[in-house]
């Protein structure tokens, strides 16, 4: 069974799909990934906390509390990220993890 | 406050040395840098060429002029007939193909001497139908050497011969066929400057172009050149190429930086482009960083140069059929730039792991709320045109629209008006969006002025003193002017609309109060019933208390209307 990583890589690079197609199943994937992450999630070494986590179309928009400008509106984002231990392999041969909640973490930090 | 995280939505890397896809070039890093014009600007340009045919040994041409010492040289040295290979020790055999008893190809280069001869030929025993066609290259030519683009080979079907490659700034491709007829030769090339037809007149069988492609295609876009026989050939290409694809692809990542001042590897800067569309108009961005990720394998990171970010405003970053350079820039150009962001030499680098550059100052302003932010990232050497003995580069992941991101912080202008302390000014504001701007609690006069439409819901419960709304047309507003105590002046406005009622409650007449025309004296004693002053509707009885004290004038009442009763 593919990971949503290994899907969403499988749909990007799929030369039969035309792009409106690529994008509507990306969504999904990203829908599927994001609201698989189990509130309320603290971001490790900072005071937040995401308290909700809502994806419209490309838009992944969460809320929260602690110190932080919220809302935090992530556009486009990945779902996951590159892990030298992971084990979902990128086509160019980098090494991922599929981890929405680590993009949302990565993300937070940027702008502490 | 809101906090916008936009990933790369395009990135593009250049990298002027010639042999950064690890073909052998000989350009190094400093006679780039020391010919940065010319390569750049003037590119390679084509001085002259000339052609010779005959069914002899020993093919050769003479020039019309004497090369320029210094210029390239090319030679293709073709043969009809046979597969029969030629010699010159005066220059160097840059590719070669053919069929046994039917063709061959061969591209050879030198580079003109002082009082370089016009007068080459190459050695040959067998005298068999031959062309031989001489061109000079000046400009970027003069300092590069020629590489093989597309190595000799024998196309079997005879239909078309395509050269396609990318980072092209000039080539020379070159088709023989076998036998007969050599069929047509058409030239359907696209993407490129300008194609000039090689000279081959003696004889259909062979053909050639030298291509100038545009300066713009470093990389990221094919440069193809396609030609239609319908004969079995042999073809090549050979020319000058102006940074690598495979960069973008390979296996070191998206270079940033130059290689040693004697080496040939890297000259390398990158565009990445970050669409911020989504930022409102009307917000304010307040804090800009950037965050990269390195390469996913060997890492490099420069121990003496910072990594810069420099703002490219809104321009393109892609390849396109022009001349302007969109990614890579001379050190002046650079100077002309707004740094954004850097990372200091020396700092950790680790393959896949993400970075986040420290912001200037400058980099909230240098945020596209309309459409692309995009960013030039090139070294503080890049900047300053400094070369070094050692490798100064860094090289970031390839992975688009996942591991390079901005994060911006915006914050609308006016976000809320409700505490303002004395009277703001808002002017040059056209539009806003999802506001709710709440009044009451205003201290004193406002003044909105040039607002042209509010959508807006606010109360207004507690007006306290004057407050004028001059000049604004309120439409759905719900506004509840209950207690007003005193007279209020609410000038100027020129329309209210979707209120079916409009209830003031006056209260308690407690001074004279002008109801148009007409003035009401309070007198002793009451109104025992309703009466009607003309032109106004009382909605109930109003009480009058109090006694007559003085002579009391109803201009202009008509009497049988109302009763006083002393």
């Amino acid at each position: 069974m593919a990971t949503l990583l290994e899907q969403w890589w499988a749909v990007q690079n799929d030369p039969d799909l035309t792009s409106e197609m690529k994008d509507s199943l990306i969504e999904s994937l990203r829908v599927a990934a994001y609201e698989s992450i189990e509130l309320p999630v603290g971001i490790s070494g900072t005071s937040v906390v995401v308290t909700s986590v809502t994806v419209t179309g490309a838009l992944v928009e969460c809320d929260g509390t602690g110190e932080f400008s919220w809302p935090l509106r992530l556009y486009s984002p990945p779902i996951g990220i590159p892990d030298s231990e992971g084990t979902e392999i990128a086509p160019d041969g980098s090494s991922w993890r599929t981890d929405p909640i680590e993009v949302v973490a990565d993300a937070v930090r940027s702008a502490l | 406050m809101t906090t916008s995280v936009f990933y790369d939505a395009e990135a593009r890397t250049v990298d002027l040395a010639q042999n950064a896809d690890a073909s052998s070039g000989n350009v190094t890093v400093s006679t780039i840098y020391t010919n940065l014009n010319t390569m750049l600007d003037t590119g390679v340009t084509l001085v002259q060429q000339v052609n010779n045919s005959a069914s002899t040994t020993n093919p050769n041409a003479t020039f019309a002029a004497t090369p320029t010492n210094g210029n390239a040289m090319i030679a293709l040295v073709v043969r009809g007939a046979d597969n029969v290979a030629s010699t010159n020790a005066s220059w160097t055999l840059l590719t070669s193909a053919g069929s046994a008893g039917a063709r061959r190809l061969e591209v050879w280069w030198r580079r003109a001497g002082a009082s370089e001869a016009t007068l080459h030929t190459w050695t040959n025993g067998t005298a068999a139908l031959w062309e031989v066609t001489l061109i000079e290259y000046g400009g970027w030519a003069a300092y590069a050497d020629p590489q093989t683009i597309i190595a000799g080979g024998n196309l079997t079907s005879g239909t078309i011969a395509t050269f396609t490659d990318t980072g092209i700034l000039e080539s020379v491709c070159a088709v023989v066929t076998s036998g007969g007829s050599a069929g047509t030769f058409t030239n359907t090339g696209t993407n490129t400057e300008s194609v000039t037809d090689l000279p081959f007149t003696t004889t259909t069988r062979f053909r050639a172009m030298s291509v100038d492609a545009y300066t713009n295609r470093p990389t990221g876009q094919t440069n193809q050149i396609t030609w239609t026989t319908n004969r079995v050939s042999t073809r090549a290409q050979v020319g000058w190429e102006n940074g690598a694809q495979s960069q973008a692809s390979g296996a070191f990542g998206r270079i940033i930086g130059n290689d040693a001042q004697t080496a040939t590897a890297f000259a390398g800067q990158v565009g990445l482009r970050f669409d911020t569309s989504a930022i409102p108009d009307v917000d304010t961005v307040t804090s800009a960083t950037m965050t990269l990720t390195a390469y996913n394998g060997t890492v490099a990171w420069p121990s003496n140069t910072s990594v810069n970010a420099y703002s490219l405003a809104a321009a393109a970053i892609a390849a396109d059929n022009s001349n302007t350079r969109a990614v890579w820039k001379k050190p002046t150009e650079i100077q002309a730039l707004t740094r954004v962001a850097s990372r200091a030499a020396g700092s950790a680098w680790v393959a896949n792991t993400a970075y986040t550059w420290t912001s200037d100052s400058t980099f909230p302003a240098a945020i596209n709320k309309t459409g692309n932010t995009t960013i030039l990232l090139a070294t503080g050497d890049q900047q300053t045109g400094t070369l070094r003995s050692t490798q100064e580069i860094a090289n970031i992941s390839t992975t688009l629209g996942s591991v390079h991101y901005l994060t911006v912080i915006h914050d609308l202008v006016i976000a809320r008006a409700g505490g303002l302390a004395s009277a703001e000014a808002v002017s040059g504001v056209t539009r806003l969006v999802n506001v709710l701007l709440r009044i009451g609690g205003k201290a004193s006069d406002e003044a909105f002025g040039g607002i042209g439409r509010f959508d807006l819901t606010a109360p207004i419960g507690s007006i306290t003193t004057g407050e004028q709304f001059g000049g604004a047309a309120l439409t759905g507003l719900l506004a509840r002017v209950g207690g007003i105590p005193s007279a209020e002046l609410v000038a100027g406005i020129s329309s209210i609309t979707t209120q079916a009622f409009q209830t003031i409650d006056v209260g308690s007449i407690s001074s004279g109060e002008t109801f148009g025309s007409f003035t009401i004296y309070k007198v002793g004693g009451s109104v025992v019933a309703a009466h009607t002053v003309t032109g106004i509707v009382v909605a109930s009885a109003p009480t009058v208390t109090g006694l007559v004290s003085a002579v009391e004038a109803l201009t202009g009442v008509t009497a049988s209307t109302h009763l006083l009763q002393p």
